[in-house]
């Protein structure tokens, strides 16, 4: 929540004619698992994309679809969700139960005509800097692909620009 | 439906009233209008024909729930037993409120009505689209059923099936045009019976207040969905009343009924049954006893779309 409204004043990132699209891309990462595998790929100063945006949670557990949704609402171009492997979870459970919820959101994202894409998950531990890298660039690549999110924007501003 | 099934309903009702001492009788009249008949005249009004159209699990969790309580003794209130006529729908949406341990069996007297259809008023003496092809006619949990069962069809999935198919751009087409006509009243959630919260998160002003609550606890709650009315305000309401319903949603298709919009909102929650049973094979309100899918542990699910 914080993360995002903090982003909301600084608007879209600007395009201009022949630029590459730069998506921005909110990344939720759990504390025990990908956050320090985050800190990893940069301490082997792995190069990865600077599009996202780390939102440091306790556990995956914590991501209801509503952080999701409201990301996207609140102008994310795409959502990475990030947690243990199953079985690794530091609260045994969290990222099981996590797993079963954003599954399902997001077939009903893609079942109302938003780009399922946009909602990314994977699975990252503390020793996979370099899966957390290549998670990354694939993430951007796909969001960067599909264009900047306006299917959660009031029509008159996704027509008329900001 | 027959006569004969409004006789048995008076009957039954009337003897657990007198038997079990209950508080009331929620039913419908024959107009079909929700009833509490809580004295033998008012049962004799009790009814069931095709106009009964309304879910009256809602009515019977409220009843209930309004009784609990502490006494001065810190003890817990006695809750006198309230009975209830339901559907085959209802009844699904009741079994799911006593697995959830929101209402307790002793507490529920339920007269079942198996039932072949309901009308709706607003298609001019039409059955209802949740009623032309039904998979759950006949009630499953009950005291004591008024007529005969009846012949239940196969789930139909036909309308989400035909949506599943379309590309991206016809299903965004299509939605933007639905959530558009969102007036988000939220009716579809105040009927739902298994929307029992006291709060919503999903309706900012819907707040539990209590003698306590402070100025500052209303003021600083989260806003997760803004009171604006556009279409993706609408989009993330919708879309996130659906992970409440998962594994919940017996698709009654009471949210469409109050729909004053006429909204197809059962296409999002039969979509949403469709992928629970298809991707983890459970079926809501299936038995007696069951645990909600979501608290169970799930280590065996696919990891699908996972990086």
């Amino acid at each position: 929540m914080s993360a995002t409204h903090a982003e909301k004043g600084t608007g879209e990132i600007p395009c201009a004619e022949g630029e590459q699209f730069e998506p921005k891309i909110v990344a939720f990462l759990c504390n025990w698992c990908s956050y320090a595998g985050a800190d990893l790929a940069g301490v082997s100063r792995l190069q990865y994309p600077t599009n996202i945006r780390i939102v440091r949670v306790m556990c995956s557990g914590r991501i209801s679809p509503m952080l999701v949704l409201r990301a996207l609402k609140d102008g994310a171009d795409g959502v990475l969700v990030s947690g243990c492997h199953p079985g690794d979870c530091h609260y045994l459970k969290g990222n099981l139960y996590t797993r079963r919820n954003l599954q399902l959101l997001r077939s009903m994202i893609e079942y109302m005509g938003i780009e399922p894409d946009r909602f990314q998950m994977s699975w990252v531990s503390a020793s996979e800097g370099g899966k957390f890298a290549d998670v990354v660039k694939t993430t951007v690549e796909k969001v960067r692909k599909l264009g900047p999110n306006t299917k959660f924007k009031v029509k008159e501003e996704r027509e008329g620009g900001e | 439906m027959s006569d004969l099934s409004d006789e048995r309903i008076r009957e039954e009702a009337k003897k657990a009233l007198r038997e079990k001492g209950l508080k009331c009788v929620i039913g419908w009249s024959a107009e079909g209008t929700p009833t509490f008949a809580s004295t033998e005249e008012e049962i004799d009004r009790l009814s069931f024909n095709r106009s009964c159209v309304n879910n009256l699990v809602p009515y019977l969790t409220y009843e209930i729930r309004s009784q609990r309580g502490k006494t001065r003794d810190g003890k817990d209130k006695v809750v006198v037993p309230v009975g209830v006529v339901v559907r085959g729908c209802d009844s699904k949406a009741l079994l799911l409120l006593l697995n959830e341990k929101i209402l307790a069996r002793n507490e529920v007297f339920i007269i079942g009505v198996p039932c072949s259809g309901v009308v709706d008023p607003r298609a001019g003496g039409a059955l209802f689209r949740k009623c032309v092809k039904c998979a759950m006619r006949n009630p499953v949990v009950f005291d004591v059923l008024a007529s005969e069962t009846v012949q239940e069809d196969e789930k139909d999935y036909s309308e989400v099936e035909a949506i599943e198919r379309m590309s991206q751009e016809e299903r965004w087409a299509l939605w933007e045009e639905i959530l558009g006509d969102c007036i988000r009243c939220h009716a579809c959630k105040r009927s739902c019976p298994v929307c029992y919260c006291d709060e919503c998160l999903l309706d900012p002003t819907d707040v539990a207040i209590k003698p306590d609550t402070t100025a500052e606890e209303k003021a600083h709650r989260p806003l997760w969905v803004e009171r604006s009315v556009n279409v993706p305000e609408n989009l993330v309401y919708h879309l996130a009343r659906l992970p409440h319903l998962v594994g919940r949603c017996v698709d009654c298709g009471e949210c469409e009924r109050v729909c004053p919009r006429r909204l197809p909102l059962r296409l999002l929650t039969t979509k949403l049954e469709k992928d629970v049973k298809e991707i983890f094979d459970y079926e809501a309100a299936k038995e007696e006893g069951q645990k909600p899918l979501i608290a169970m542990s799930c280590m065996e699910d696919e990891n699908g779309f996972i990086m």
